[in-house]
């Protein structure tokens, strides 16, 4: 026990890395928020004498604490030029975890060909290397594998991460000024948050994903 | 065959009209996706009936059946039919049609009257894996496509339609073709590719 409030104290004093005085630092924290008035599973006597809650199970719920592959991105209004970064796709190393693309980024695909597939639908031949013209969710697949090779969401900016809910974000190297921060995530309505950034500060700011901003129906 | 119980969407009764078919084909080797092919009006003013209401299941966390193909204009009935009071929420942030059931638990049933075509997932904010695929076409002309490739949209009436495809998972580009239909059946043969 000790050594956990040693740890979490250690944590909590370890001094951010300095901002560049031109630049600004904004931290996220994304929030995954349940329908208002839901019933927990595992506390709701409907589903009491059920095996099928739990883990892998039927009845598995969406855990909003720790909800993973959420999509933050940050939109300053001064336009950023784009890194000049690649991403390698290697056919022989099938790997489903979400990652981000800045866009105009260089795709390097190993081991055969692959073609991509959007959110919308559209599908195009991947070259051993290409700068796809797209945005948004894409699936990598390749024609021997029914399940994608790869998942990546390709953003306007290169300031964008995946991560948990709750887990904060750090994003330095921004433009100060306006700017935005986005969430998107594969199943539920992304949110986004307006943030003023001052040079050589630190901001913090949620953006949350849930249904709750959904229009109603009946 | 996934596309199966959609036909339970289809109209039971067709009226008169000719019969739109032909073959998808893949570039290569292959299965065939699971598809649809659908017509799209592109007469000024057309307007044709509208199926009866479609049904969602939701026992056991799962919606059935998936994919649904229907028709803008319809509604799809959710209904909440598990066994147990175990309580749902079905939404969709799919931009064709954006909605929240809000919770409610068996037996009851909540609707969708959908109003625009294109694709439609299905999720419920509670269940982890409890999602679901609806396609609304613009008007009832559609048909599954079978294994080997052939299709066949029976009761087509008159005028100028745009014939086109959507695949459950996508591996070609959709097709898209002109035709105009008349007093005689007619073949469009849709060559599936990748660019």
């Amino acid at each position: 026990v000790l050594w956990v409030v040693l740890l979490n104290g250690c944590a909590g004093t370890t001094p951010e890395p300095p901002i560049a005085p031109d630049r600004a630092r904004l931290i996220v924290t994304p929030k995954a928020e349940p329908k208002q008035g839901w019933r927990d599973p595992k506390t709701d006597s409907a589903y009491t004498g059920t095996a099928q809650i739990g883990q892998g199970k039927q009845f598995e719920t969406v855990d909003y604490e720790s909800l993973d592959e959420i999509v933050v991105w940050v939109e300053p209004a001064i336009p950023v030029p784009q890194e000049l970064t690649e991403i390698t796709i290697d056919l022989a190393r099938p790997d489903a975890t979400l990652r981000v693309a800045p866009a105009g980024v260089v795709w390097f695909v190993k081991g055969g060909s692959a073609y991509l597939r959007t959110e919308d639908g559209r599908v195009m031949n991947l070259a051993s290397s290409s700068r796809p013209t797209v945005h948004g969710y894409v699936e990598v697949m390749a024609e021997s594998n029914p399940d994608p090779v790869a998942r990546l969401y390709v953003t306007a900016t290169r300031f964008a991460q995946v991560g948990q809910a709750n887990q904060k974000m750090v994003f330095d190297g921004l433009p100060p000024g306006a700017a935005k921060a986005v969430a998107w995530h594969p199943r539920l309505p992304g949110g986004q948050t307006s943030v003023e950034l001052e040079a050589g500060k630190s901001t913090s700011a949620t953006v949350t994903v849930g249904v709750n901003s959904l229009p109603k129906a009946r | 065959m996934v596309l199966l119980p959609c036909l339970a969407a289809a109209p039971a009764s067709q009226p008169a009209g000719v019969t739109v078919s032909g073959k998808v084909s893949l570039p290569g080797e292959g299965t065939m996706p699971e598809m649809i092919v659908y017509l799209e009006s592109t007469s000024p003013g057309a307007q044709f009936d509208v199926p009866a209401d479609a049904e969602i299941s939701q026992k056991g966390a799962r919606f059935a059946p998936s994919p649904l193909v229907i028709c803008v204009g319809q509604t799809v009935i959710f209904k909440n039919d598990e066994a147990r009071p175990i309580e749902h929420n079905v939404f969709s942030r799919s931009p064709t049609q954006q909605f929240d059931l809000g919770l409610y638990r068996p037996p009851e049933g909540r609707s969708v009257t959908f109003t625009s075509p294109g694709l439609v997932r299905l999720y419920c904010s509670i269940h982890r894996y409890m999602d679901g695929i609806i396609y609304v076409c613009p008007n009832r002309f559609w048909a599954n496509v079978e294994k080997d490739g052939s299709y066949a949209i029976e009761g087509v009436p008159p005028g100028q339609w745009r014939v086109r495809t959507w695949q459950i998972q996508p591996r070609y580009e959709e097709q898209d073709v002109a035709v105009r239909t008349g007093d005689a059946p007619v073949t469009v043969n849709l060559p599936l590719t990748r660019k």
